[in-house]
């Protein structure tokens, strides 16, 4: 076989397995994203459990808060009853993350509940649940920045394209969280 | 936790009544060992100059009586014992003297730091504990442990050991010694729950990616995935390896991660961390032997009690450098 006919070779064996090597690169960095977006959908549903409780340990002792209460279960029943889309989801979630917030700003005020036993039990699981959300998101970031950078990166990004695979959004901290707990303005509310 | 300027303090006055008894202890161990050597010597001398004897050239061992010949192999056979035993003893005795050591000098030195500190001289972290803790990926078949500390401050429970383990075999009647760890195993209760395993290692374990046009696939190591986390002077310290990445993130959170830079800068070693069942297991590696007496140098000088102090206190300081008496992730 002469050089030109094995140089051919080559070039097909390229040309067939290359965009090959991407497609599977890319598909797998797409599982990757929904698996983990899966992983961090279960921790979710844990705090979703959680929400009834905190209601049940709080509405008794918070009268002033009952607007605040009676917003979580509506967000809560929202996010557990509806098709939603992850964006959609990850606003809901924002929004539950800074109720639940809210209602543990306002415990301060009353020393009874505070100190309950329930309350700190409950409180205890809540924080566990946020720091594994919390790191759910983190881990859900690291692997959307792995596919964004596949879908943008020459040459996977043609192939990206002819899968009609788009960029997708990370989680980012809202405005509200990003602000320092005013406590005086959350009790005006 | 005692600073430094009242460990001196200590050392300049209750101390000294310790370290006097040592240095009178020593100076009689040392007078039994020296006899030993004699001993010892003696017998060498003997048994040299009884071959040299059946070397002779006119010496002729067929002629001698069957009486002669029994008594010159037990003279030789008692003389190889004699050497045996004083080496035996000599042995005894240092052990003896490392013990008492311990118990009188190492022992009030942790109590001093943390009266509700236990030391056990001669306990250890089991060898397979230390390896179903993997943190090295190396087999050994030679292991030894033991200056075990072991206490609670505050709500952490926390433990740690002098560990040696090796690979130790044969090749051509040379010794091939492979070293696997020789230094400090801390095992402390972590502040959260988990069930996975995650590793925290030095960064040149890291080589783990292969490239293809930034679509590179991270290969599953001996140790678990590799996790790249967002801190990059972490990452460039450490390499972590995981069986579950959202748990490794939720252990290793971006407080914990900065905390863990201080704190491998404050020891200055090419730590390795393990959690597994809600355990730390940090392995900080020393050349030398801990905690043993020196039996012809300085015994206890300050500049040689001042480094127990700090190998104690760098171990204790695990608890509060990574803040493992906050418990607010629901683990008691």
């Amino acid at each position: 076989m002469d050089m030109f006919s094995i140089i051919i070779i080559v070039l097909i064996v390229a040309v067939i397995i290359f965009p090959l090597m991407i497609y599977n690169a890319l598909i797998r960095r797409k599982n990757q994203v929904e698996n983990t977006f899966a992983s961090l959908d279960a921790l979710l549903k844990k705090r979703y459990d959680l929400i009834p409780n905190l209601i049940a340990t709080v509405k008794n002792y918070m009268e002033f808060e009952k607007d605040t209460l009676t917003k979580i279960t509506e967000l809560r029943t929202k996010a557990i009853s509806s098709n939603l889309t992850t964006e959609e989801k990850v606003e809901l979630n924002n929004e539950i993350t800074h109720a639940i917030g809210k209602v543990q700003v306002a415990v301060e005020n009353y020393p009874d509940l505070k100190s309950s036993q329930n309350f700190l039990q409950l409180q205890a699981s809540l924080n566990e649940v946020e720091e594994q959300i919390s790191a759910g998101r983190r881990a859900y970031n690291a692997i959307v920045t792995q596919y964004n950078n596949a879908v943008e990166m020459f040459p996977s990004n043609i192939m990206a394209k002819l899968m009609g695979f788009k960029r997708r959004g990370v989680f980012t901290i809202n405005e509200q969280e990003k602000q320092n707990v005013d406590v005086k303005n959350l009790f005006k509310q | 936790m005692k600073t430094e300027n009242e460990f001196k303090d200590f050392f300049n006055s209750q101390f000294q009544s310790y370290a006097a008894d040592a240095i009178k202890q020593r100076s009689k161990y040392v007078r039994k060992i020296f006899l030993n050597y004699f001993y010892a010597i003696l017998s060498i001398l003997v048994l040299i100059s009884f071959s040299i004897a059946l070397s002779i050239k006119n010496f002729n061992w067929e002629n001698l009586s069957i009486v002669y010949k029994v008594l010159a192999v037990l003279v030789f056979i008692a003389g190889v014992s004699l050497i045996a035993i004083f080496f035996m003893k000599t042995r005894k005795l240092k052990n003896e003297f490392s013990n008492y050591y311990k118990n009188k000098i190492v022992m009030n030195i942790v109590k001093f730091i943390d009266k509700n500190l236990e030391y056990n001289p001669n306990e250890g972290i089991n060898a397979q504990e230390f390896s179903s803790v993997d943190l090295f990926n190396k087999p050994f078949n030679r292991y030894f442990s033991d200056d075990l500390i072991e206490g609670t401050l505050d709500k952490t429970h926390i433990k740690f050991c002098e560990i040696h383990a090796w690979y130790e075999q044969e090749n051509n009647d040379k010794k091939d010694i492979d070293k696997v760890f020789d230094g400090l195993l801390i095992k402390v209760d972590f502040n959260k729950n988990f069930k996975g395993k995650t590793y925290v290692l030095p960064d040149k374990n890291d080589k783990t990616y292969t490239y293809f046009f930034g679509l590179g696939e991270k290969k599953n190591t001996h140790w678990g995935e590799l996790i790249k986390l967002e801190d990059i002077e972490f990452e460039k310290e450490f390499a972590v390896f995981a069986d579950d990445q959202i748990e490794a993130r939720f252990i290793l959170s971006t407080s914990l991660m900065r905390r863990l830079i201080d704190y491998k800068r404050k020891v200055d070693k090419k730590i390795r961390l393990a959690f597994i069942n809600s355990w730390i297991y940090l392995a900080i590696p020393f050349k030398e032997r801990l905690f043993e007496p020196n039996l012809f140098g300085r015994l206890v000088t300050y500049d040689v009690v001042v480094q127990y102090y700090h190998i104690i206190q760098l171990s204790l300081s695990i608890v509060d450098e990574l803040n493992l008496n906050t418990r607010i992730w629901g683990k008691e």
